[in-house]
């Protein structure tokens, strides 16, 4: 198998769904689980539940498992706040980097890992949505050039999980700098959901972020409210060539769509505009053996609902079916290593979107508008 | 289609568009207001309703109107991005508690006129989607009171948020 991969953490992740990802892929070898030497016993304890699922070893020691001569692959998918570092020492170990989005928890991580893959030739992909059949739609109706010249995108991405509540409102104080992004119960919302949009932004057009306007809020969670974490966000950015756009993004709380959450774009060039839903393509069934739609029980173990091995999924009648991509994300990074080129959305790509996010968080604390990039 | 019937298309939409507006505000406001959707917090509204680019302006001012009536607080500042020449005017609205807005208004390049909207509440959110007919709706459009065309016109100019004096 010409692919050897690390699993760099495990459980309660995104690498639930990428893990299964390389190994439905049969050119794929999953290795290990693996992680730094130091992480908690929850984190260890994760990582040996991911193991035993994958029914491979957990090797406790980082630097250990990238000495294993047969991983050619990590796939990087470890809390924010250490991603960078984590990825930097697998880049070090001359492994191909498949991410997790955001790249790091800081641009100064994600400017030198950027440094060092380039310096060692290797190939990069950041977890994206690009390949998903809203944002393929986006690219083959400006490609079409029935839009004429793109003026302006405006995409709305909000992720409808977890129990809102009526919480006070009240302009939000921003931290310039944020430092830790994601709590087992709270998450920085516009973080992790506007990353979408912003790699969307970049991987349709091309083109740098100029500058960034931003405003957080916390409209919905109480858990968020309490670590201080935004739980929304709206973003108003240019680009290189007079492109504008704007975002909304957030957990918007399980009652808010039926599906998945608003996932809506607007294009609008000088021609024409499109707009795209991403729940356009739907089965819908009414009737009279149906019941309202059902949200599910709070699980305390994971409470707004972020993995997917926590098993919380609405029940009911009209539920939303999204078409699945072509190809998944992880084998479409495979496709690219085995043509020896990036994926879709490299850690190049990945770190001017780090750039437009943390300067999204310094223009909320600052109410202004930050140039980017940022020094 | 001739410049003078160009022309008469643009006068066709601009006097549909108070009485239009007038509807929508309630249509929507309405439902919101029967706590379908708990407390508002946030507004998008695309605003495809000219071919005219001077009316840009005003139509994202009646948007930022009807948006403050519906999140029933003042506006705390305006940011706005595009102009006349790009065809497209965008603006982000932060509300004084904290609620926020997406509103852009764009030309219809001789297509129908089109609004969509998504507002969200603390619990829930209400999509609406329309093709107004222009043939229906008869005043002039006129400036909503209090009125943020010179914020919008400011911020244009400076590419920086206004801070609005309402707050």
């Amino acid at each position: 198998m010409p692919y050897g991969v690390l699993i760099v953490t495990g459980a309660m992740s995104h690498q639930e769904s990428y893990a299964s990802g390389f190994q439905r892929d049969r050119r794929c070898n999953l290795i290990a689980v693996t992680d730094e030497k130091d992480v908690d016993e929850r984190r260890a304890r994760l990582n040996q539940k991911m193991a035993d699922q994958l029914n491979i070893p957990y090797i406790r020691d980082l630097d250990a498992a990238l000495a294993r001569p047969d991983a050619s692959v990590v796939s990087v998918c470890t809390e924010h706040h250490r991603q960078g570092r984590v990825a930097i020492r697998c880049a070090e170990a001359s492994k191909h980097i498949y991410i997790d989005k955001p790249m790091a928890g800081s641009l100064q991580e994600a400017r030198q890992l950027e440094a060092i893959v380039r310096k060692k030739n290797l190939r990069s992909q950041m977890f994206t949505q690009v390949l998903m059949p809203p944002a393929q739609r986006v690219k083959r109706l400006v490609v079409s050039g029935a839009l004429g010249e793109l003026r302006a995108v405006h995409h709305d991405l909000h992720f409808s999980k977890g129990y809102a509540k009526d919480l006070p409102l009240k302009p939000r104080t921003e931290t310039s700098e944020p430092k830790m992004f994601l709590m087992p119960d709270a998450k920085r919302e516009m973080f992790n959901i506007a990353v979408y949009s912003l790699a969307m932004l970049r991987w349709l057009t091309r083109r740098d972020f100029k500058t960034v306007s931003a405003v957080t809020g916390n409209y919905f969670f109480e858990n968020n409210a309490r670590h201080d974490y935004e739980d929304f966000g709206v973003l108003s950015l240019t680009l290189d060539g007079g492109i504008v756009a704007t975002i909304s993004s957030g957990r918007t709380g399980w009652r808010s769509h039926p599906g998945g959450g608003h996932n809506r774009i607007k294009l609008v060039g000088t021609r024409g505009t499109f707009f795209i839903d991403g729940s356009a393509t739907r089965a819908e069934i009414t009737g009279d053996r149906q019941a309202f739609w059902r949200t599910p029980p709070e699980n305390p173990a994971d409470p707004a609902a972020f993995w997917a091995s926590s098993d919380q999924r609405k029940a009911g009648a009209v539920e939303w079916a999204i078409p699945a991509p072509i190809v998944s994300d992880q084998s479409a990074f495979l496709d690219a290593l085995d043509k020896g080129r990036d994926g879709e959305v490299a850690v190049a790509d990945a770190v001017r979107v780090l750039e437009a996010l943390f300067g999204a968080y310094r223009s909320a604390a600052l109410r202004d508008v930050v140039r980017l990039p940022l020094n | 289609m001739e410049p003078r019937d160009t022309q008469r298309g643009c006068e066709s939409v601009r006097i549909s568009l108070v009485h239009y507006f007038s509807w929508l505000e309630k249509t929507v406001g309405a439902e919101l207001s029967g706590d379908q959707v708990g407390k508002p917090v946030f507004v998008r509204a695309h605003l495809e309703l000219t071919a005219d680019h001077g009316l840009l302006i005003p139509i994202s001012e009646a948007g930022v109107a009807i948006a403050r009536r519906w999140l029933g607080v003042d506006v705390r500042s305006i940011y706005a991005l595009g102009g006349l020449k790009y065809g497209t005017v965008s603006l982000q609205i932060e509300f004084t508690q904290g609620q926020t807005a997406l509103v852009s208004a764009e030309l219809s390049h001789g297509a129908e006129p089109s609004v969509q909207l998504l507002c969200v509440g603390q619990h829930g959110t209400l999509r609406f989607e329309d093709f107004p007919d222009p043939a229906l709706l008869i005043p002039p459009i006129q400036t909503p009171k209090p009125g943020y065309r010179g914020y919008i016109e400011q911020s244009l100019a400076s590419g920086r948020p206004v801070r609005a004096a309402e707050e």
